[in-house]
């Protein structure tokens, strides 16, 4: 019989009868988070961004009405497939039988040599006892669905350029294609194919796939083939893109090494991302030089401004506020600024994220009740990523502004921000690591500790300070928590 | 058990969280996922914000309102552990696609409810309607955009920058508005100029978006409130 999807390890299982969910774990994320993945209707997984092979949750949608334990067939199949028949059984079991109840999930049962042990149930501190396996190798999430996981992260996060977006989207669709044959993927690969592949062709007609090395676009070459398969009934999308892997193969598309270093940062400032190389990775220059700007407010100022020369300022206090705070992910670290250009006009600039702008907005609120005045997309703007904003007479001289990627959202309090930045450093922590940049994910590691510190949760903080000293402790591999790099990590390189 | 479909699922929905059976709720959704305590406001924001997206009938109705809310904490708990990070089936990719495609018709013509309150809207009731179209923006982000930035204009008198288009001599304020709304939406195809397409192709495109921020526009003036009758009798 195949091995489970989700491995061998021991799972905990509970079930919420009133939100018809169940969800089943190894362990909660940690200090980098989740990375989710849609295994089709009434199921989802998780896996630990920093240890992919750690099974950060299952959730599974219980039928909205009636017995909840009466899954419907496909989704007991699939269970089946992820859990293993007896646990996917157990589970049913669990539901039917015990909905307030948390259980330990055993692991392969063998005939004839089990053993009662007792354990802790999770949130309800409940202990149960259940039959336990003799040991074996505790397998985790199998590798394909670790990597479409986080390869969806990599490409849906916000400010991520095209580049490293479009290959990411064709690793998932890989990834996804190859689980085919247990769990059906095929509709989820083949949009994530056809999104990246269409990402890639717009790319191609700018001139703008450019590779850090032979090294990527050999391991590059083989991900476009794949996608081509996913793709079978697309036959322009699949020939562009079998041309651009004979290119690859051949060494025939542009690298990026000779691309212009990066602007400096101001001193003081928090513009980590004036020095990240995925800027000098896509051919072409990072953030020109200009005059220092300044974002009053919670932060240090943000790191230089464009070149300006042919805006002309005719506004005293011309300066708006940017919640830095409040930025997502790798926005934080850029070099994002607010200036009045009109009456009533606010201008927001990211320096040199021209390629960086897709899913972006900037919002503009009103200080004093937080309501929302004024919202627009970013664009590009030569080098940079800009949003004009208009906003009401009474306010100009006091609004403030963001930048998100989910303009929905409401202005995130500031502890929903200090998670959201652990997160993220917890993130990039995790891609240094996987690229074996030892020095870099140790200080984002340690960054990210003290993050969630400010964020009061002292497992995380010490969690990630363990990773650190995990990283410096000279285990390439840390005991195989950390995989081998996707080729969008390779594409963006560490920061 | 409350159904979905009206105005009160949102208003259960807010008194659900704020009870102690919602507060717990709250609690239990962050203490499964590992979160600190201090996310409760944010978990209970997000949640009532999801509500008020399933019950402005887009999808399937909801049959017990608290339920779904217990659902929906669990989700946005998971949102927030994966770093508010969506995946690909959510994203929206295609910005080229035109939005209007498949949409009927022909341009709005009649008064918003906002054309006749424009002189009247008081502050509070302008900030509730801005607070509903931030809500909208979870639908239809450049429709609420346009519908921020035509408050700015047709209400409180803001002046478009210099290069925002301007529609030709003749036109009423209206439509200049509409104009600026749009554009500072990001609506670069809706104007003369910026592109390959027939100018009759640009004007119905302009004349469909228009309809939609309109149409955003009388929906958050509702949910605030405000209705035709009042607005029109006092």
């Amino acid at each position: 019989m195949a091995e489970p999807l989700l491995g061998l390890r021991v799972l905990v299982a509970g079930c919420d009868p009133v939100a018809r969910l169940a969800t089943v774990r190894a362990r909660p994320a940690g200090p980098a988070g989740s990375a989710g993945l849609d295994l089709g209707p009434g199921v989802e997984l998780d896996v630990d961004v920093a240890d992919p092979a750690s099974l950060a949750g299952l959730i599974v949608e219980l039928p909205p009405t009636g017995d909840p334990g009466d899954l419907p067939a496909a989704l007991r199949r699939r269970l089946a497939a992820l859990l293993g028949p007896e646990r996917a059984a157990a589970l049913g079991t669990l539901v039917a039988d015990r909905p307030d109840d948390t259980v330990t999930l055993p692991r392969r049962l063998v005939a004839g040599d089990a053993r009662r042990e007792s354990v802790a149930g999770v949130a309800g501190g409940s202990a149960r006892s259940v039959p336990h396996a003799a040991q074996s190798p505790a397998t985790g999430v199998a590798p394909p669905l670790q990597r479409a996981a986080l390869a969806q992260v990599a490409a849906c996060a916000p400010g991520v350029p095209r580049l490293v977006r479009a290959v990411a989207l064709l690793e998932a669709a890989a990834a996804l294609h190859e689980m085919s044959p247990r769990l059906d993927l095929r509709a989820t690969a083949r949009h994530d194919a056809r999104v990246g592949a269409e990402l890639l062709v717009d790319l191609l007609a700018d001139g703008m796939v450019v590779v850090p090395s032979g090294r990527v676009a050999g391991a590059l070459a083989p991900i476009v083939r794949r996608a081509v398969r996913v793709l079978d009934r697309d036959g322009l999308l699949s020939s562009r893109l079998t041309a651009l892997a004979g290119d690859l193969e051949r060494g025939h598309v542009a690298r990026s090494h000779g691309a212009a270093p990066p602007a400096a940062p101001v001193p003081g400032s928090q513009m980590l991302g004036a020095t990240d190389p995925a800027l000098g990775d896509h051919g072409f220059a990072a953030a020109g030089p200009g005059g220092p700007t300044h974002a009053p407010g919670d932060a240090a100022p943000v790191g230089p401004a464009l070149g300006t020369g042919s805006r002309s300022y005719r506004y005293p206090d011309r300066h708006v506020r940017v919640v830095i705070r409040s930025l997502p992910g790798a926005v934080a670290e850029a070099a994002a600024t607010a200036q009045r250009t009109g009456t009533d006009q606010v201008e927001v600039r990211v320096g040199g994220w021209a390629e960086r702008w897709h899913g972006l907005w900037a919002r503009a609120f009103d200080p004093d009740d937080g309501t929302l005045l004024a919202a627009g997309p970013l664009r590009r703007d030569g080098r940079d990523a800009v949003a004009r904003l208009l906003v009401p007479p009474r306010a100009i001289g006091r609004v403030e502004v963001d930048i998100t990627d989910r303009p929905e959202m409401p202005r995130p309090s500031a502890a929903l921000a200090a998670v959201g930045r652990a997160i993220h450093l917890g993130g990039v922590a995790a891609r240094a690591e996987r690229l074996g940049d030892r020095r870099s994910a140790a200080r984002r590691w340690r960054q990210c500790a003290r993050a969630w510190l400010g964020a009061g949760d002292l497992t995380r903080a010490d969690q990630a300070l363990a990773y650190a000293a995990q990283v410096n402790g000279g285990d390439e591999r840390a005991g195989g928590r950390i995989t081998r790099p996707l080729v969008s990590d390779l594409i963006a390189g560490p920061s | 058990m409350t159904t979905s479909d009206s105005p009160g699922a949102a208003d259960v929905a807010a008194r659900f969280l704020r009870s102690g059976a919602g507060r717990a709720a709250v609690r239990r959704a962050l203490v499964a996922n590992h979160l600190p305590p201090s996310l409760a406001d944010d978990l209970a924001q997000d949640a009532l914000r999801r509500v008020w997206v399933a019950t402005t009938g887009r999808g399937a109705p909801v049959d017990n309102v608290e339920a779904f809310v217990m659902t929906v904490l669990h989700r946005s708990a998971v949102d927030i552990v994966r770093g508010r990070v969506r995946g690909p089936q959510v994203v929206d990719w295609r910005e080229a696609v035109d939005p209007d495609v498949g949409e009927q018709g022909g341009p709005f013509d009649g008064p918003s409810l906002l054309d006749v309150e424009a002189d009247v809207l008081g502050r509070q009731s302008l900030a509730a309607v801005r607070r509903a179209v931030h809500r909208a923006l979870s639908v239809d982000p450049h429709a609420g955009a346009a519908a921020l930035a035509y408050l700015a204009v047709a209400v409180d008198g803001a002046v478009p920058a210099p290069r925002c288009p301007q529609p030709a001599g003749g036109s009423t304020a209206d439509e200049a508005a509409e104009w600026a709304a749009l554009w500072y939406a990001g609506q670069s195809g809706c104007f003369p100029g910026d592109g390959a397409d027939l100018p009759a192709t640009v004007r119905k495109r302009r004349h469909r978006r228009a309809r939609r921020m309109r149409d955003l526009l009388a929906r958050a003036a509702m949910s605030a409130g405000l209705d035709r009758q009042r607005a029109l009798h006092g």
